[in-house]
């Protein structure tokens, strides 16, 4: 058998043995991994929106003024539109 | 379920499509990493597993304009070269070793595999694309990215080495 025949010869054939099952449990562990920092990224923003608001001043007044205004609960769903719009991603590797 | 269905269904986010395109491709991605990293079978299945699950994110981006298994190849070569980067090592393979009775084709593969051993990861690959996978010149310039000039060379000097290595073997007792 010359050279370019023995190159030629296709790949031997490689079992699958539960490599394709290995790849698809990984995946589905990423996917949960994935979905927890959204999660945790959702609580978070939310924990520092509460915190600018309740913490500092200029947060209280703004909500104090916002509240005076009767514009608090457009305010809220702007802001819900505002993050399903334009969600925090975060990159999972 | 046919190939194109399946990828069309992977692409929309259909997992079981997915796996059906993982067991369909494994044995070539598998073994062609096995080839470039010259024998390593637990490195050549870390880096397909990573080939499998940066397809599936990526499946959205395949166009259907060469072969899934092409594009699939493409990833793994991808995914090679930053691993090859990131460890800037040369380990040796883990070639098997021949069994006390093997047979003359048995012991081809293994001459041929080790004397793969000697090259570049870009002789392999070329060579491996080219010769055992099928793939014209164009087609695996285009999953190796790199130019058409290029990949001829890798394979003109390949094949020049694998002559002398075999040579020396069938010479040697």
């Amino acid at each position: 058998m010359n050279l370019d025949e023995r190159l030629s010869q296709p790949l031997p054939e490689i079992a699958d043995r539960h490599f394709s099952a290995q790849v698809m449990a990984e995946f589905a562990r990423r996917e949960i991994r994935r979905a927890r920092i959204e999660a945790a990224s959702w609580i978070a923003l939310a924990t520092a929106v509460v915190a600018i608001f309740a913490v500092t001043e200029s947060g209280r007044q703004l909500a104090t003024s916002v509240l005076s205004l009767g514009f608090f609960a457009q305010i809220c769903v702007g802001l819900v539109i505002l993050l399903f719009l334009f969600p925090p991603t975060v990159a999972v590797e | 379920m046919d190939e194109s269905a399946a990828v069309r269904r992977a692409a929309m986010g259909d997992a079981a499509a997915f796996s059906l395109l993982v067991r369909q491709h494994q044995s070539r991605v598998r073994g062609f990493l096995l080839r470039v990293t010259g024998g390593r079978h637990a490195l050549a299945d870390d880096l397909a597993q990573e080939t499998f699950l940066e397809a599936w994110r990526k499946t959205k981006q395949f166009r259907g304009e060469g072969s899934f298994a092409g594009w699939l190849l493409g990833i793994a070569w991808s995914r090679f070269l930053m691993d090859a980067r990131r460890r800037k090592e040369d380990m040796p393979g883990e070639l098997p070793e021949p069994s006390s009775d093997p047979s003359q084709d048995t012991m081809a593969r293994l001459d041929l595999e080790k004397a793969f051993t000697q090259l570049s990861p870009a002789e392999r690959a070329a060579l491996t694309t080219c010769y055992a996978l099928g793939f014209s010149h164009e087609e695996a310039a285009a999953l190796l990215r790199m130019p058409l000039g290029t990949l001829k060379s890798h394979i003109a000097r390949g094949r020049e080495k694998l002559q002398g290595i075999l040579q020396d073997c069938e010479k040697s007792p």
